[in-house]
C-alpha cells in the first residue's frame, strides 16, 4: 500500500494569552495512512490527537513539518490547498449535534461541500440522494431539520456529509464517543461498510481502544503530542512494547470477567500539562521502568521492523515482562461463543493469564 | 492483573440481610396534556451489605432517576408516585424533609459524573469536604479539616495540604472526580450510589479511580449500586450486574452467570455491540429495525420493538422478571436458554 | 499581589479610554445641526457679526483644529465655557453633578433595598403569594414611564398629603444652605450642623430618590429572581442538597454565587441613571447635571455635553473598577 497521507515531524504550538509561554500540543509527529487504510490514532485527552487531525484537514496551521496528500504538500491553512484536492480528505467531530447547523435542513447541511466545489445544482441533488442513502437514512429525512434526528442518525448524517465529495481520505475525530453503545456499533458498522465499498482511508481519532481494535488495520499511541509506538493493530495489541501502550492496554475493560489484558505495568498519576514539557522522556514521571537516563534525555525511535516503532529506551524489558498474548482475538471467540448461544468452553480458567506478577 | 478484577470477594450468599431494598420503584415524569411519562416502572431491586450492584443501560433508560429517587430526590419535574425505598428498617420515601437531610451524605451518599460541575465554584475544596464532617459528624471547624485531610489523603490526591485551598476550576477532571469520592466516602455510608461516575475519565485515570473505590468501599463494607453506561467496567468490578432499559430491570445476576450465560436479547444486543460483529448484531436486531411495533409498555413489554424474538404475546403481555437458575432473573418470554 | 497590578492595568487604559469617548462625542455634538452663534445673537444679527463670533468661539477652524484645542484646555483642566450660564463648565459641573449623584445614589440604593430582598423571597418560592407580587411588580415597574410616576407621587405627597415639601430644587428657598464642601446638600448640612438644612435638603429628596427607586428595582429583582433561581437549580446546589447539607447553607452558598449578576446589574443601572435621571430631575427641577447636559444639547451649547459626557464616563469606569473589585472578592476564578 502506498500512503496517501505523509506526516513529517509535525509541531504544533499555541501561545498562551498573557505570557510568553506556549502549549505544546504536538511535539514531533511522523506517520503515514495507506489508501483504503484505517490508522488509529488512541490516547487520552490532552494527548493532542485531535490537534492532528485538525492539522491534516487545514483548519490549524502547524509550527513546524510536513504533511503530503498523494505526493503534494497540505502543510498550509485550508484556503492555499490546489483546488483540486479540496473534497479530498474530509473531517468528521465528535459531536454531530454540534456541526451540523440547527436551521439547515438536513439536504442542504449534506449538500453543502459540494458547493464549494461549484457542483452544478442538478448533479448536487443525485449525489445528496446517494449520499443519504448509503448511510442508511431515507430521503425523507433530508427534509428535517437536526433536532428532530437521534445522535446515531445525525452522526450518520455528518458521515454522509463528509462522503459526499467522494473523500480518499476521512479523519474521523471521536466519531462515536458521545453515542451510547448500539448506536456506536451501527455507526462503525456503517464506516466498515463504507470503507469495503468506496475504499476510504481512515485516520480514526478516539480514546475508545476497544473501538480502535475493531475498525483499524493499524495504531499509532499519542502521549502528550508525541506518538511513542505504532504497529499493525494486532501486534500492538497483543504485545505493547511501550509502557505506556501496555498501561493504557491494561486499563481496557473486555465485556467478559475472566479477559483482562492485564500487564504488570501500572501508569500512576495523570498526563502532565503540555505547558512545561519534561525533560528526557515524557513518560518518565509515571513510568515504572524508567530509569536515569530516561529523565535526561528523549528516547529515539526504535524499528521493530513490520513498520512497528517504539520511543522507548526499555522496550525489550517491556516485551519480557508481559507475554504476548492476543486476549482481545480469544475474547473476541469466546465472546462469539456466547452470543451465538453456545456453550462456553467450560469453567475458563483466565485464557487471557499473560501476567507473571 | 488490574487490582480491582483481582477475585472479588463475593458478598456472604447466605446472609439475610439487606443493605437497600427497593420495591415496586415508580417514577413518572408529567406531560403536558398527555399521560405522564413513566421512567421507572415498577423497579424492585435488593442490594446486601458489601456488595457491589452493577446497573448497565443506555441513556434515557432511567439510570439516574432511579439513582436519585432512592435518594427520595427525583429529578425535577418527576414524581415519585409508588413504591418502597427501605433502608436501615425505614421507608426513605415516607421521611420528612429534616429526617433525609441526615441520611443523605452519611449514611447514603453519592458519586456523581463530571464533578467540576457539581462542587460549588467559589467554596475551596476543603472546605467543602470539612462541611460535611461538621453537618453530619458533629465535628469542630478544626477536626472536620483534619478529616477532610485525611480523606484526601485516602483517594491519593497529591500534596492533600495544598489540594484543600484548591478551588474547584483548579482540578483535573480526575482530581475533582477524587474529590468528590472523598465526598461521599467521609462518613463511612452503608450505601454507596456511583453515577456514571468514570464517565468523563481517561482509561488509565478510570482504572486508578475503580480501584480505589473498591478498595475504599470493602474496608468500609459499605454496599454500592454502580451506574454506568459501560458494560465491559461492570465485568470486573460488581458481584451482580443488572440491564435497565426504559426503567426497567430487563435481567439481573450474579456476573459470572451473566457474562458467561446471557439470556436477555438486550444484553445479547449490548455484548455485541461492543465487538463489532455485524453478523451478531444483526442477529440481535429486528429484521427491520424502522417498522417500530406501537407498543403500550404499561401491558406488554418495554423491549418488543426492538427485540428479533418478539411475538404477539410480548405486545400484549409483560414478562415477569423471572428466576431462570440460582440467582439469574430474566424478563423475557423468550429468552436464550442454556443447558 | 495580582490585585494591584489589575488595578494598575485598568488605571492606565483608563487615559485612552476617555480620549476615545471624548473623541466620539465631541464628533456626535458637533454634528448636532445648529450654530450657537445664531442663537446667541438672536435673529436680527448681520452675517459680520456672526461671522466675528465664529471667530471668536473658534468656530471658524476646521474640526481636527478645534478637537486638538479642546485637548489642550482640557489638559489645563478648562472644559470651556457655556453661553448659557456664561460661567466655566468646569464649575457649573462642580456644582450640578453632586446634585445627581445624591439624587441617584440614594435612588438606586432604595431600588436595591426593595428588588434584592423582593427577587430573593420570590425565588425561593417560585410558586407562592410572594413570587406573585414580585413577577407582578417587575412588569410594572418596567413599562411604567418614570416621570409619570413623578408626577403621581407629587399628587398624592404633595398635593394632596402636604407631606413633602413642594417639587422645586433641592432645598428651600427660604433656607440658606449650608456651605458647600461635597456639593451633597444633605451632607454638607450634616457637616455644617445645620439641621434645619439638612431637614428641607432630606425632605426635598424624599419624592425624587423613591421614583427612581421605585422604577429601578423591577430591573434588580428580576435579575436576583432569575439568578437566584438559576442558582438553586444548578448543578452544584442540588449536589449540597444530595450530601444531604442543611438548606440555609444551600441558600447561602447559592447567594453568593447569585451576587456577581446582581452587582453587575446595579453597577450598569447606576452608570446609566447619570444621565437616565433626566426626565425625573426636570420634574422635580432638580438643577442636576442631567438637565445641564440637555439644555446644551437642545441650545448648541457644545461645552457642557462634552463635560458632562467626560463626567459621566469617568464616573461610570470608577464604578466599573469598583465592581470588578468586588468579583475578585467573590470569585476565585477570576482573581487565580
Amino acid at each position: 500500500m502506498s500512503p496517501i497521507l505523509e506526516v513529517e515531524d509535525l509541531y504544533k504550538r499555541f501561545p498562551i494569552s498573557g505570557s510568553r509561554r506556549y502549549v505544546q500540543a504536538i511535539n514531533g509527529v511522523t506517520f503515514s495512512v495507506g489508501a483504503g487504510e484505517t490508522l488509529g490514532l488512541v490516547g487520552e485527552s490532552g494527548s493532542g490527537k485531535t490537534t492532528v487531525g485538525r492539522c491534516i484537514v487545514g483548519l490549524t496551521e502547524l509550527s513546524a513539518g510536513r504533511i503530503r496528500f498523494k505526493g503534494e504538500d497540505i502543510s498550509k491553512p485550508r484556503a492555499r490547498w490546489p483546488r483540486h484536492l479540496l473534497g479530498k480528505i474530509q473531517l468528521v467531530f465528535q459531536e454531530p449535534g454540534e456541526s451540523l447547523d440547527p436551521r439547515m435542513r438536513i439536504g442542504r447541511s449534506i449538500e453543502e461541500p459540494l458547493l464549494a466545489l461549484k457542483v452544478p445544482p442538478s448533479e448536487r441533488r443525485a449525489l445528496v440522494a446517494e449520499a443519504i442513502e448509503r448511510v442508511g437514512l431515507s430521503r425523507e429525512m433530508l427534509e428535517l431539520y437536526p433536532a428532530e434526528l437521534s445522535a446515531g442518525q445525525q452522526q450518520r448524517v455528518a458521515i454522509a456529509r463528509a462522503m459526499i465529495t467522494s473523500p480518499e481520505l476521512v479523519v474521523l475525530d471521536e466519531p462515536t464517543s458521545a453515542l451510547d453503545p448500539t448506536a456506536r456499533a451501527e455507526i462503525i458498522a456503517l464506516l466498515m461498510k463504507i470503507q469495503a465499498e468506496l475504499g476510504t482511508a481512515y485516520l480514526f481519532i478516539s480514546h475508545d481502544l476497544s473501538t480502535v481494535r475493531f475498525i483499524s488495520h493499524r495504531v499509532a499511541v499519542v502521549y502528550l503530542g508525541m506518538i511513542v509506538e505504532q504497529g499493525d493493530v494486532g501486534e500492538v495489541f497483543a504485545a505493547p512494547r511501550h509502557p505506556y501502550s501496555a498501561g493504557l492496554l491494561s486499563a481496557v475493560l473486555l465485556p467478559h470477567p475472566h479477559f483482562s489484558l492485564e500487564s504488570s505495568i501500572r501508569l500512576e498519576g495523570e498526563i502532565p500539562s503540555p505547558i512545561n514539557l519534561p525533560q528526557g522522556c515524557f513518560l518518565a514521571s509515571r513510568c515504572p521502568l524508567a530509569i536515569a537516563r530516561c529523565r535526561q534525555e528523549m528516547p529515539p525511535p526504535d524499528n521493530l521492523g513490520g513498520g512497528h516503532m517504539v520511543h522507548c529506551f526499555r522496550h525489550r524489558d517491556v516485551a519480557s515482562m508481559d507475554h504476548a498474548s492476543d486476549t482481545f482475538a480469544e475474547f473476541q471467540r469466546e465472546a462469539e461463543r456466547i452470543l451465538a448461544g453456545q456453550k462456553t468452553a467450560g469453567p475458563v480458567c483466565n485464557l487471557g493469564g499473560t501476567s507473571n506478577g | 492483573m488490574p487490582a480491582f478484577a483481582q477475585s472479588i470477594g463475593l458478598p456472604p450468599q447466605n446472609s439475610a440481610a439487606v443493605a437497600l431494598l427497593v420495591e415496586r420503584l415508580r417514577v413518572e415524569f408529567p406531560v403536558l396534556r398527555g399521560k405522564p411519562k413513566v421512567a421507572i416502572r415498577d423497579l424492585d431491586i435488593s442490594i446486601r451489605p458489601g456488595e457491589i450492584l452493577g446497573l448497565v443501560g443506555e441513556s434515557g433508560a432511567g439510570k439516574t432517576t432511579l439513582a436519585r429517587a432512592i435518594l427520595n430526590l427525583p429529578p425535577a419535574p418527576g414524581r415519585i408516585t409508588a413504591g418502597v425505598v427501605q433502608f436501615d428498617g425505614v421507608d426513605l420515601l415516607r421521611l420528612s424533609e429534616g429526617e433525609l437531610q441526615r441520611i443523605r451524605g452519611r449514611d447514603i451518599s453519592m458519586v456523581v459524573p463530571n464533578p467540576r460541575g457539581e462542587l460549588n465554584p467559589l467554596v475551596p475544596v476543603g472546605v467543602q469536604l470539612a462541611s460535611i464532617a461538621q453537618v453530619h459528624l458533629d465535628k469542630d471547624r478544626h477536626s472536620a479539616r483534619a478529616m477532610a485531610l485525611e480523606m484526601l489523603q485516602a483517594v491519593q490526591i497529591p500534596d492533600p495540604e495544598r489540594r484543600m485551598r484548591a478551588y474547584p476550576h483548579e482540578l483535573s477532571g480526575g482530581m475533582a472526580q477524587r474529590v468528590v469520592i472523598a465526598i461521599a466516602l467521609m462518613c463511612s455510608p452503608r450505601f454507596i450510589i456511583s453515577d456514571d461516575a468514570t464517565s468523563g475519565l481517561d482509561v488509565t485515570v478510570q482504572a486508578q479511580i475503580l480501584e480505589l473505590l473498591r478498595h475504599l468501599v470493602r474496608k468500609q463494607s459499605s454496599a454500592m449500586l454502580f451506574i454506568t453506561r459501560d458494560i465491559g467496567i461492570t465485568a470486573h468490578f460488581c458481584d451482580r450486574v443488572a440491564v435497565i432499559y426504559r426503567g426497567e430491570i430487563m435481567e439481573i445476576a450474579p456476573r459470572e452467570s451473566f457474562f458467561l450465560a446471557p439470556r436477555h436479547p438486550y444484553t445479547m444486543l449490548l455484548l455485541a455491540a461492543f465487538l463489532h460483529n455485524p453478523q451478531l448484531r444483526r442477529a440481535w436486531t429486528p429484521p427491520d429495525a424502522s417498522v417500530r411495533a406501537n407498543v403500550d409498555t404499561e401491558i406488554g413489554c418495554a423491549y418488543t420493538d426492538r427485540c428479533p424474538r418478539a411475538r404477539k404475546i410480548c405486545q400484549t403481555t409483560k414478562p415477569l422478571l423471572a428466576e431462570r437458575i440460582s440467582g439469574h432473573f430474566v424478563r423475557c418470554h423468550f429468552p436464550l436458554e442454556r443447558e | 499581589m495580582r490585585i494591584i497590578l489589575y488595578i494598575g492595568r485598568r488605571l492606565l487604559f483608563i487615559v485612552p479610554q476617555l480620549l476615545g469617548i471624548v473623541l466620539v462625542s465631541f464628533l456626535l455634538v458637533k454634528s448636532i445641526p445648529g450654530d450657537p452663534a445664531v442663537l446667541m445673537l438672536g435673529p436680527t444679527a448681520t452675517p459680520d457679526a456672526i461671522a466675528s463670533l465664529h471667530r471668536k468661539l473658534g468656530l471658524d477652524h476646521s474640526l481636527p483644529v478645534q478637537f486638538w484645542i479642546y485637548l489642550k484646555n482640557l489638559a489645563h483642566g478648562d472644559l470651556g465655557t457655556s453661553w448659557q450660564t456664561t460661567r466655566p463648565v468646569l464649575e457649573d459641573l462642580i456644582q450640578r453633578f453632586p446634585a445627581t449623584l445624591e439624587l441617584v445614589s440614594l435612588g438606586l440604593l432604595l431600588a436595591v433595598l426593595i428588588g434584592v430582598p423582593l427577587g430573593l423571597a420570590s425565588a425561593f418560592n417560585e410558586r407562592g403569594w410572594l413570587a406573585g407580587i414580585a413577577n407582578f411588580y417587575g412588569l410594572g415597574a418596567g413599562s411604567l414611564p418614570d416621570f409619570w410616576l413623578a408626577l403621581v407621587l407629587i399628587f398624592i405627597f404633595y398635593t394632596t398629603l402636604q407631606w413633602v415639601p413642594a417639587p422645586l430644587g433641592r432645598i428651600d428657598l427660604t433656607i440658606v444652605p449650608p456651605p458647600p464642601v461635597t456639593g451633597v446638600l444633605t451632607v454638607d448640612a450634616l457637616l455644617a450642623g445645620d439641621w434645619q438644612a439638612f431637614r428641607s435638603a432630606a425632605g426635598h429628596l424624599v419624592l425624587p430618590a423613591l421614583t427612581l427607586g421605585l422604577i429601578n428595582a423591577g430591573p434588580i429583582l428580576k435579575m436576583t429572581q432569575s439568578s437566584m433561581e438559576k442558582m438553586l437549580q444548578s448543578d452544584f446546589s442540588r449536589y449540597e442538597v444530595l450530601c444531604g447539607m442543611p438548606r440555609r447553607l444551600v441558600v447561602r452558598h447559592a447567594l453568593r454565587n447569585a451576587l456577581p449578576s446582581v452587582v453587575t446589574i446595579i453597577s450598569v443601572l447606576y452608570g446609566f441613571l447619570i444621565g437616565g435621571a433626566v426626565l425625573v430631575e426636570i420634574v422635580f427641577s432638580w438643577g442636576g447635571a442631567g438637565q445641564y447636559a440637555v439644555q446644551g444639547v437642545l441650545n448648541s451649547d457644545f461645552y457642557p455635553v462634552l463635560g458632562f459626557v467626560l463626567f459621566s464616563a469617568i464616573f461610570s469606569l470608577f464604578v466599573y473598577l469598583v465592581v470588578d473589585l468586588i468579583y475578585f472578592a467573590i470569585d476565585p476564578r477570576i482573581s487565580h
